[in-house]
């Protein structure tokens, strides 16, 4: 037993390592702790490849103890979980400055998820909306049904924003209502934002703005970063810079109004083909 | 206490005490907004792959007690015309990690495999196999087509080049081989890492060994994962020269990135499509279809392999081949994705 104490130490500290990453994803799975730092689907997935790992360390423990094994040293997986163990705060922290999320990189638009961006930014609007797609155009025709203002809420905010980039003509001077924060990118113009989300694909490494342009006066223009319940008619922008691509046909909010806010609960919304 | 056990424990101290040292630095730079984030993307970049990983390292374990099958190394060893492509699609029958690649090296060696299959098996297990299909499908859930490709491409380079390979190779030198070792002579159990054969055929001595060759297993695919993790995590936050920030709209010298990050990353096949996701935001898609190809089949950790069952001019050209066509299958897929900048 003397010449396996390294053995059933390194074991122990093994399984402790991975019971405390275990109880970290419980943590992150319970609802409001972490919200939007993993999708649902994915940390149920880290949880139980994580209880498949607690289960295989038990084993190894037992059989350490029992003397019919030699160390593989486990203590190493410490290091490789340091940072599960100190989980930095979500991104609904207002220390998180959100404009390292997207633009900054690369080239993601307002409106267009990242992962469609590459084949989707070239491309002129008004051809998108020629799709032969009989459910693009079936979920088209049910939201050009609805009255007045129409409401993007959460539920199928991406949906709602996708088709709305796909036939902006259609819906101009149509009233649209949302609720957003207030992002723009240092090198435009100070009367243009977007009432954005972060739409996330898994987590918070995908986050992407995604949301609708907004055209205002400097004086009546709502801080950064803020959350505003926001009203406006929309209208077609011919082309917008966004400071990696012109976009050419950009659906804009103009005649706005707004007043402040709450977060959401849950501040993601997540792409429309999840 | 012995000079041995007193320095253990001078080690073991000196451990708690650094790992307190980064702990703290660590919980410091938490403060600043950006390692904020490029923490979160790390840790939830690994949250992501962590099924996948463990799911590599435990079938790798599995697979290890009963690969290779002498019937497809005797196929092999004969020259028949399948015996490539057999060997080359037998990862999806016993998926294998490539983080293991020095251990399978032995095992196929040791039974005889000629070295131009041994170099396609080397090439196309890590890639073609069940284990990183799932995980390319739940990176890319929305783009089957990407998926497919990859392995199609991945299976036509690792075929092309066995087959140049097996052309490069006098018969002669495989006869050799079948001279030093035959099935007979081979073990037909796995080997340890130093070479020598494992002992113990019973289920639980199966088991035991298929679990600790799991967990070590896990432990190095995590820590490939993590320092392919943390370079991608950086690029996405950090601000990117404008030479780079252009990369996006130029296809080729993208792809060159692309390849070229996959060889210097070595990210594990299990994971990197999470880390290709990642770099979406430096690297346009059909760009990263090379990285993909390139990633599993040809990378820092296994050149080395390769320069020891290969003449230096053989893993050059190897080198070169692997290279060209992946550069070619992220054309091609631009080509088929009618991208354009």
């Amino acid at each position: 037993m003397k010449g396996n104490t390294r053995s059933v130490l390194g074991a122990l500290l093994y399984l402790a390592a991975f019971t405390v990453l275990w109880g970290v994803l419980v943590f992150i799975g319970m609802p409001g702790r972490f919200p939007g730092l993993l999708h649902p689907r994915i940390w149920s997935r880290a949880l139980a490849s994580s209880i498949v790992l607690v289960i295989l360390g038990a084993w190894y423990l037992i059989s350490s103890l029992r003397g019919d094994r030699e160390a593989c040293r486990p203590i190493t997986v410490i290091p490789l979980f340091l940072l599960l163990l100190l989980v930095p705060p979500a991104l609904r922290d207002p220390q998180v400055d959100r404009r390292h999320l997207n633009i900054t990189a690369g080239g993601n638009l307002p409106g267009i998820n990242r992962e469609s961006s590459d084949l989707l930014s070239a491309v002129d609007a008004v051809l998108r909306e020629q799709s032969t797609d009989p459910d693009h155009a079936e979920e088209l025709g049910r939201l050009l049904e609805q009255p007045d203002p129409i409401i993007i809420a959460d539920a199928d905010y991406s949906r709602t924003i996708d088709l709305i980039w796909d036939a902006p003509q259609r819906f101009a001077g149509r009233t649209v209502e949302t609720v957003a924060f207030v992002f723009r990118r240092p090198d435009w113009s100070p009367e243009i934002f977007t009432a954005a989300r972060l739409s996330i694909w898994c987590c918070v490494a995908d986050a992407a703005v995604i949301g609708l342009l907004v055209e205002t006066s400097l004086l009546d223009a709502p801080r950064e970063n803020d959350w505003v319940r926001i009203r406006g008619e929309l209208a077609v922008m011919d082309s917008f810079d966004t400071g990696s691509v012109t976009m050419r046909n950009a659906p804009v909010l103009r005649n706005v109004t707004w007043e402040s806010a709450a977060a959401p609960d849950f501040e993601y919304v997540f792409p429309a083909n999840w | 206490m012995t000079n041995v056990g007193s320095s253990r424990v001078f080690n073991t101290l000196l451990l708690i005490a650094l790992t307190g040292v980064a702990v703290q630095m660590y919980r410091s730079f938490l403060l600043v907004p950006q390692f904020q984030l490029f923490a979160l993307r790390v840790i939830t970049m690994f949250l992501e792959a962590l099924p996948f990983l463990v799911a590599a390292a435990l079938l790798t374990a599995i697979a290890r007690e009963i690969l290779p099958s002498p019937r497809i190394v005797q196929f092999c060893r004969e020259r028949r015309p399948l015996g490539l492509p057999l060997i080359v699609i037998s990862g999806f029958l016993l998926p294998l990690d490539e983080v293991r690649l020095p251990a399978l090296f032995r095992d196929l060696r040791s039974r005889g495999l000629p070295t131009p299959h041994l170099a396609a098996a080397l090439l196309a297990i890590p890639l073609i196999n069940p284990v990183v299909v799932a995980s390319t499908i739940a990176a890319f859930p929305s783009k089957p087509e990407l998926v497919a490709f990859r392995f199609l491409a991945g299976l036509i380079i690792a075929l092309a080049v066995g087959a140049l390979l097996v052309a490069w190779t006098p018969p002669e030198r495989n006869a050799e081989s079948r001279k030093r070792t035959s099935p007979e002579e081979a073990h037909p159990g796995p080997v340890t890492e130093s070479g020598a054969p494992e002992s113990g055929a019973t289920m639980k001595a199966r088991a035991d060994r298929v679990i600790q060759k799991g967990l070590a297993g896990f432990l190095m695919l995590g820590r490939f994962f993590l320092v392919a993790a943390a370079v991608t995590a950086l690029l996405q936050s950090i601000e990117l020269p404008p030479a780079l920030g252009q990369l996006r709209a130029a296809l080729i010298p993208s792809a060159l990135v692309a390849t070229g990050l996959a060889y210097l990353l070595a990210a594990p096949a299990a994971g990197d499509a999470f880390v290709a996701r990642g770099l979406l935001t430096v690297l346009p898609l059909p760009a990263l279809t090379g990285f993909l190809v390139l990633g599993p089949m040809l990378n820092l950790r296994n050149t080395p392999v390769f320069a020891q069952i290969l003449k230096t001019g053989h893993v050059v050209l190897l080198h070169i081949a692997v290279f060209a066509l992946s550069l070619a299958a992220a054309l091609a897929a631009a080509l088929l994705m009618q991208w354009t900048p």
